[in-house]
């Protein structure tokens, strides 16, 4: 599978992913985010801004999730945490950039 | 032309990691050696006690990054190897199979081991403590469901580890010598809310329950309290603790107490030696202090690293923790003074919770218990130093962020 990444830094990658793994591993094994939690859904450094095309095929977010997207300031309609989305292979191809730290 | 010797890290854990990592993302080029004393690559600690331990999570899936990812880098980690002297005169790291790993720069991020107690035998089986992989999956194997478990200590790890055990089906009792759990660590209120939250899931908390004997054969039977009440058990959980692992700087004198001494950029007594993580005494706000925290590895390591490859420190930024009990999801940020006055922020028909530490009518920590949303403004407010109204912290009617 491949994920296509816009970096904070505003580099294009296409990096390979296995089934299995969430969004959030594959970024962090690449040092792209933080990930400080480990995917607990506790720190929200994981923010990603997903092409719209690509919104409706993940997995609905969870109440965690939209109270921490919530209260970060550079939130908009596309935002996801990696940590809450598992790579299936439905999302092979997905199109996303990193937001940047708070 | 002498070839640079590099950076040699002891210790391979988080903060270890995330030195490396944040070397080469600096674009420090020269050769990066970790040494870590157990078998595994660099990995999280906090699932240990959580979904580790509940069988949830692979081994490999703790890993902080894969094999590759170090390959790639340039990255030398060596598992199951013991540092066990550092020769400062000849700038050298040896190895208790005699190796000798010399160093432009050294790192000590040695971390900690669990603290144990006098009353507790070293050599009985079904005693643990947890702090490592092979910790966790020994605790693992020894109990099943319907076992009896006690747990000696109201911190986070003990009530984590009596959280999982109890999903798993154990009979769990922890007892916690002081009044209330997490005295030291928690606002009152929050305590209060998790004792409630272990007693209606079934477990058992004793509070004032002093531990006076552990009794028992090849294995563990009973634990005698000081006040003669004995408990009959399976397996026996300390979590009393950590103490740093200082001993290699301490006899190489650099200058150690409760932890191995450092600056704001992590060097040591020696300025060729840094120390990072759990094991490095900080100075904050005048006090001496280790923070045991996954993010005071990574700031500890970010800081340490940006020092060697010579590039602007990181932002500072206040202390942040998890705890993670049954459905209970606690974030806290920033160090409360003891005894603080908290203010309570509550909406108990949502289970929500945050108490706030305000000083001198700034607010200096928060704790936020299943209220993630206040935790994120909560961080914001700490670390810009915001004056707060108390009356509208209390009010959980008016959305935090309006502040």
């Amino acid at each position: 599978m491949k994920i296509n990444v816009t970096s904070r830094s505003g580099e294009h990658l296409a990096l390979d992913c296995e089934p299995g793994l969430r969004l959030m591993d594959v970024l962090a094994e690449r040092d792209l985010v933080e990930a400080t939690c480990g995917g607990e859904c506790s720190c929200a450094t994981c923010q990603v801004y997903v092409d719209p095309m690509w919104l409706p095929r993940l997995p609905p977010q969870g109440d965690l999730e939209i109270e921490l997207l919530d209260e970060l300031l550079n939130t908009t309609e596309r935002s996801r945490l990696a940590c809450q989305i598992d790579m299936t292979p439905a999302l092979d191809g997905i199109s996303l950039t990193v937001a940047k730290a708070e | 032309m002498t070839r640079d010797p590099g950076v040699v890290v002891v210790g391979a854990g988080q903060a270890a990691a995330q030195l490396a990592i944040s070397l080469r993302g600096a674009g420090h080029a020269g050769p990066i050696t970790l040494v870590g004393e157990e078998p595994h690559l660099p990995y999280q600690r906090p699932p240990l006690s959580k979904k580790f331990l509940q069988g949830e999570l692979p081994t490999e899936r703790l890993l902080l990054r894969q094999a590759d990812y170090y390959e790639r880098n340039d990255i030398r980690v060596l598992t199951g190897r013991r540092a066990v002297r550092i020769d400062r005169g000849k700038r050298l790291v040896e190895l208790a199979d005699g190796a000798a790993l010399p160093y432009t720069r050294l790192v000590l991020a040695t971390g900690g081991r669990s603290r144990m107690l006098p009353e507790v035998p070293a050599d009985m089986a079904g005693i643990h403590t947890l702090r490592s992989i092979a910790d966790a999956q020994g605790l693992r194997l020894d109990v099943n469901p319907g076992s009896r478990v006690l747990l000696i200590g109201g911190g986070y790890i003990g009530l984590e580890v009596a959280a999982t055990l109890r999903t798993l089906g154990c009979e769990v009792t922890v007892v916690e010598a002081e009044p209330q759990i997490l005295g030291r660590v928690a606002a009152p209120p929050v305590a209060q809310q998790l004792h409630a939250c272990h007693v209606g899931q079934g477990g058992r908390i004793l509070c004032g329950a002093q531990v006076a004997a552990v009794r028992g054969g090849a294995r563990v039977e009973r634990v005698v309290m000081a006040d003669g009440t004995e408990h009959a058990v399976d397996a026996l959980v300390v979590g009393v603790g950590m103490l740093p692992n200082d001993a290699l700087a301490r006899q190489a004198d650099i200058d150690c107490w409760n932890g191995v001494l450092v600056n704001a950029s992590g060097r040591t007594s020696d300025p060729a030696i840094y120390a990072i993580g759990d094991v490095a005494s900080q100075l904050i706000a005048g006090s001496r202090l280790r923070i045991e925290s996954v993010d005071n590895a990574i700031q500890t390591a970010k800081r340490a690293a940006a020092d060697i490859a010579g590039t602007a420190p990181p932002a500072e930024a206040p202390p942040w923790f998890w705890s993670d009990q049954f459905d209970q999801k606690l974030q806290m940020v920033g160090l409360a003074p003891a005894g603080a006055d908290w203010v309570i922020r509550a909406e108990p028909e949502r289970r929500r919770l945050s108490c706030f530490a305000v000083d001198g009518g700034r607010l200096s920590a928060a704790q936020c218990l299943n209220a993630g949303g206040d935790f994120m403004v909560a961080k914001r407010l700490v670390a810009a130093g915001r004056r707060v109204d108390t009356q509208q912290l209390a009010d959980a009617t008016q959305p935090l962020r309006d502040l």
